[in-house]
């Protein structure tokens, strides 16, 4: 099953991700009809800085999730065939429970607004638009065979051209 | 079953507003919630059944699905009986938005009833809403022309979660939240909760009932009690930083 990883060491912090998010999210879905919508498109990526780190996250679509257990209405659900949660915006009434049990800090809502945002993984899309857009593969998109395949690969090359460097 | 000369298929749990909204076709309605259930209190999404067992007006949100329904959304008896029913809203609730529009789109400038100066239109949502969180702090009292929704003798709830789900769902924006300094209060329900500081950028964000209603669903991972959700995200940011610093001195 593919999901969106994150490679720490090469986020350089430009939020490329969280733009190609809001804008994918857009009704127009180009950035410049996007800035003149109302309500504004939001993103569902974030790139936080700590400690002169910096690194995206999006909701992690949890096995079993703690939004999913709290929500009354069965809005938020998780689609077993995909591995994802989704969020109804029709079944959703509003009470903002799963904003505040979401370990990470994911699921938001703007003040005055009823319905919540968390990343839906694009479903229009192959790929999504925050893994897409980044300049340095930090997000990617894979399966996790796939990607311990590159891993090991980076790992030979390293060796190869001279000297262990863990990757 | 056939929804204005249109043949369509519907589940078979569903209602005539439910089949006829999935298949595109646009019924206007108040109170009806699709996490909550028919109701069938503000009468608005009136259509007609043409033939069957019980032919007449109905409220679609509440009849269900029959095998050869015959039903119309949009002819003449139900446009007028629409407008009336609308009507008569709007002379309850001259200032909501939502109804206006409604009756612009029907046709109506001004009711030509007695104008009273409430916001309510007793449509239940936010009783239904408050029973399907599970605390009940609202009900409806009285009945006929003093029928009201309130909080148990009118006094400020004790149960309140101020979870702002009834403000969000009411389609005439009759209860309000209002967040002053470290007090969330609802002017309708007289009611007012304390809101709790995130722990680290303290801003006032969780309302203290609600806290402990998701401590007791054991849902609340220990480290991220009494964070805001930014800080939630910041704070998963540091353990990682800390994990990262560890791998490069390896």
């Amino acid at each position: 099953m593919k999901d969106v990883f994150i490679e720490l060491e090469k986020c350089q912090g430009c939020k490329s991700c969280e733009l190609a998010c809001a804008v994918e999210h857009s009704k127009a879905k180009t950035l410049f009809a996007a800035i003149s919508e109302t309500p504004l498109p939001r993103k569902r990526v974030f790139v936080e800085y700590v400690d002169g780190k910096r690194f995206p996250i999006q909701c992690r679509h949890c096995e079993e999730a703690p939004c999913v257990a709290i929500c009354v209405s069965g809005a938020l659900s998780r689609d077993e065939s995909r591995a994802l949660v989704t969020h109804s915006k029709e079944r959703c009434i509003g009470c903002g429970m799963c904003v505040m049990v979401c370990p990470f800090g994911v699921i938001t809502r703007e003040m005055g607004s009823k319905v919540i945002t968390k990343c839906d993984r694009c479903k229009d899309r192959d790929e999504p638009a925050c893994v897409e857009s980044c300049p340095v593969g930090a997000l990617v998109f894979t399966d996790m065979e796939e990607l311990e395949k590159t891993r090991r690969r980076g790992v030979i090359k390293n060796v190869l051209i001279g000297g262990f460097k863990a990757s | 079953m056939i929804v204005n000369n249109q043949e369509i298929e519907a589940k078979e749990d569903s209602t005539l507003l439910q089949a006829a909204s999935a298949m595109g076709i646009v019924i206007p309605t108040l109170c009806f919630h699709e996490a909550l259930g028919p109701h069938g209190s503000c009468r608005v999404c009136l259509v007609e059944i043409v033939n069957g067992a019980r032919p007449g007006l109905v409220a679609s949100c509440t009849y269900p699905v029959e095998e050869g329904l015959v039903v119309e959304t949009n002819n003449t008896k139900v446009l007028k009986t629409r407008r009336i029913m609308v009507e008569l809203l709007l002379a309850r609730c001259p200032d909501s938005t939502k109804i206006r529009g409604l009756a612009n789109d029907l046709g109506i400038a001004e009711p030509r009833f007695d104008k009273e100066n409430e916001s309510c239109i007793l449509c239940g949502l936010c009783v239904r809403v408050c029973r399907e969180i599970g605390i009940n702090s609202v009900g409806f009292i009285q009945r006929g022309t003093n029928r009201e929704v309130t909080t148990p003798f009118q006094k400020p709830s004790e149960v309140c979660l101020g979870c702002q789900a009834c403000a969000f769902l009411c389609p005439t924006g009759a209860i309000k939240f209002e967040d002053v300094a470290e007090e969330r209060k609802v002017e309708k329900w007289k009611t007012s909760i304390k809101l709790q500081r995130c722990s680290s950028c303290s801003r006032p964000f969780f309302p203290e009932p609600l806290q402990l209603y998701l401590k007791e669903k054991e849902l609340l991972v220990p480290e991220n009690i009494g964070l805001c959700e930014v800080c939630r995200r910041k704070s998963l940011g540091s353990r990682l930083a800390s994990i990262l610093s560890r791998k490069s001195t390896v």
